[in-house]
């Protein structure tokens, strides 16, 4: 995603526009709408590539009814009928043939629904907008000349989640233009329009269909991750923001492919000595050696001269375990394309908080985008450093930092830039003045 | 880009002995004015005064300073010297003027500030001095030169 766009979604009031990058960092006070920010991410992500209505209250994002998604200012009495959402992506083609998505949510029957869907596909733009007794409405666009037509509608789609294709509801109307509704579109202009169909269901398939394995949804973490065990039973490995799973898909990796789990756990190592958390990782596993034996986490920190005892996950700082889920996402193999990680610093040490900032600058890029809800300094202070430095392959355009500003009864996203230098540029006045002023007060001038 | 502080006042901004004309050019820039612009040898010379050390650190994570490519400071400053044209031994803070773009400069060092103003040395915008030479106190060409719209160039 390059930029995306909001209108009156939570407590973004009019329509908004922000600038993402590989690494797009959320930064600014409680209660701004990062969180709601990741919400919608995700929520766009499954109408554009899976066409399926999104679940607002799917963990770790519960933002509850549409009354409480749309932007309410009951101040003034101020609650409109519809929020809309989108995003542009150049990811996978030259920039300037983009592919371009508009979302407006309505409420229908107690359903956050996406009413209408616009695409904007190279040189054709598409538009379904549902509507009643079964039939929607579609519009096709090139250039200055546009057409109207008749689809099957949304509401009546082949399931109650999914929504209907937009190139089958094309081709619907296409075929069945000498009925009333029918799309009258000339052959020519509907070849350009195939083409650009074509172009749209292979951003789609890219996206939908995993390229050697690597996963296809998003990963969304929680804040606060699961709690360590003793001894884990090994569970079903079904995916959760907490990273319950996680114990057992290290043990299952150790177990069924050693040469993967040796690779995970060099990486693994890796960031735990750079963040001082841990040198070595173990499962230690009991009894029998199939999937159904117990088993346990073990870390080791080596001091100067000694290795040290290894020590359970549970004997060791929070920090560890609450991190283990958020580091294994990034660095398993078949990693998610996209990560929204609320708060990954949550218990680490200053040090280790940075060696996350430089794992990021590491794992983000054209093929994996990181969104980042942070509060810590020292994450951003180490992808300044290490985009300035080159220790990245990241370039200064490759990070965002997105800062959201509270107003009087709404919020404002700010697009935050970063030079060669590391300097941080387009900054508003609000930006960092609380740290500002507790630096003026703490040298006492 | 557009405010130099002279290692020579940087104790009248930062501490230890604050001025009340730096310390009301400090509150500007904390309130997110216009950024100090850092660079060069004078970044060191600052890096000297422990106050300006915390500062600068949280107001270039504010975007309330921005650090200059040394390389780039170094090269103006030499060909500032090979040039000869300079009244000053400052050639180090006027060519992180000329990188920078900044047009106004808290000093009380005379020959800098003529140095400053000379548009065959600083070109474009004209250069602007903030001083406290006459008084410590705030006055109103202190609040003027702050309000201005000019403090830099391109």
């Amino acid at each position: 995603m390059d930029s995306v766009t909001l209108k009156d979604f939570r407590c973004f009031r009019g329509e908004q526009t922000a600038r993402m990058a590989p690494l797009t960092l959320l930064v600014g006070e409680n209660s701004t709408g990062k969180t709601s920010f990741l919400a919608i991410l995700r929520a766009l992500w499954d109408v554009a590539v899976y066409e399926v209505v999104p679940d607002f209250r799917r963990e770790p994002y519960d933002l509850g009814a549409f009354s409480e998604i749309v932007y309410n200012d009951s101040s003034r009495g101020e609650q409109p009928d519809s929020f809309q959402a989108g995003f542009r992506d150049s990811s996978l083609e030259d920039s300037s043939e983009a592919v371009s998505f508009l979302f407006t949510f309505e409420d229908d029957d107690g359903v956050t629904f996406p009413v209408s869907r616009y695409v904007s596909a190279y040189h054709t733009w598409f538009e379904v907008a549902a509507g009643s007794d079964r039939i929607g409405k579609l519009r096709i666009g090139i250039e200055d000349r546009s057409w109207k037509g008749d689809c099957r509608s949304d509401r009546f789609g082949p399931s109650p989640v999914r929504l209907f294709p937009i190139d089958i509801a094309v081709w619907d109307a296409f075929h069945t233009a000498d009925r009333s509704g029918g799309l009258s579109i000339g052959e020519d202009d509907m070849e350009r329009v195939g083409d650009s169909l074509e172009r749209l269901l292979s951003w789609r398939r890219t996206r939908r269909h995993s390229i050697g394995g690597d996963a296809t949804v998003p990963f969304a973490s929680a804040p606060v991750r699961s709690k360590p065990q003793r001894t884990y039973d090994p569970s079903r490995l079904i995916p959760d923001p907490e990273g319950e799973y996680i114990p057992a898909y290290l043990s299952m990796m150790s177990r069924r492919d050693p040469d993967t789990w040796k690779g995970l756990r060099e990486n693994l190592e890796e960031f735990g000595s750079a963040s001082g958390l841990f040198d070595e990782i173990t499962i230690e596993s009991f009894g029998r050696t199939d999937d159904a034996a117990p088993f346990q986490i073990q870390i080791r920190k080596f001091g100067r001269k000694l290795k040290g005892n290894r020590r359970n996950l549970i004997d060791v700082g929070y920090g560890v375990s609450q991190t283990l889920p958020i580091i294994t996402e990034l660095l398993r193999p078949n990693a998610a394309p996209m990560f929204l990680l609320q708060q990954p610093e949550v218990h680490l040490h200053p040090s280790a908080q940075a060696a996350l900032g430089s794992l990021f600058c590491s794992i983000a890029g054209p093929d994996r985008q990181l969104v980042v809800e942070t509060h810590s300094d020292y994450i951003i202070d180490r992808v300044r450093m290490d985009v300035r430095d080159e220790k990245t392959d990241l370039k200064p355009e490759d990070v965002s930092i997105l800062y959201f500003e509270r107003g009087e009864s709404d919020v404002k996203i700010h697009s935050i830039r970063l030079d060669d230098l590391g300097n941080v540029l387009d900054a508003p006045d609000s930006y960092g003045a609380f740290f500002m002023e507790e630096t003026r007060r703490s040298i006492g001038i | 880009m557009c405010v130099i502080v002279d290692a020579n006042v940087g104790h009248e901004v930062f501490g230890p002995s604050q001025s009340e004309a730096g310390e009301f050019l400090l509150s500007w820039l904390n309130q997110g004015g216009r950024p100090l612009v850092v660079g060069g040898r004078l970044l060191d010379e600052l890096g000297r005064n422990a106050g300006f050390v915390r500062w600068i650190r949280t107001a270039q994570r504010a975007g309330r300073a921005r650090r200059i490519s040394d390389e780039d400071v170094d090269a103006q400053t030499d060909a500032l010297q090979t040039q000869g044209i300079c009244r000053s031994n400052d050639e180090h803070v006027l060519a992180l003027a000329r990188v920078s773009g900044a047009r106004l400069l808290f000093t009380n060092d005379n020959a800098l500030q003529d140095d400053f103003r000379d548009r065959q040395i600083v070109r474009g915008t004209q250069g602007r001095i903030y001083t406290t030479q006459r008084s410590g106190d705030v006055s109103r060409t202190h609040r003027d030169l702050l309000s201005r719209r000019d403090l830099c160039d391109g």
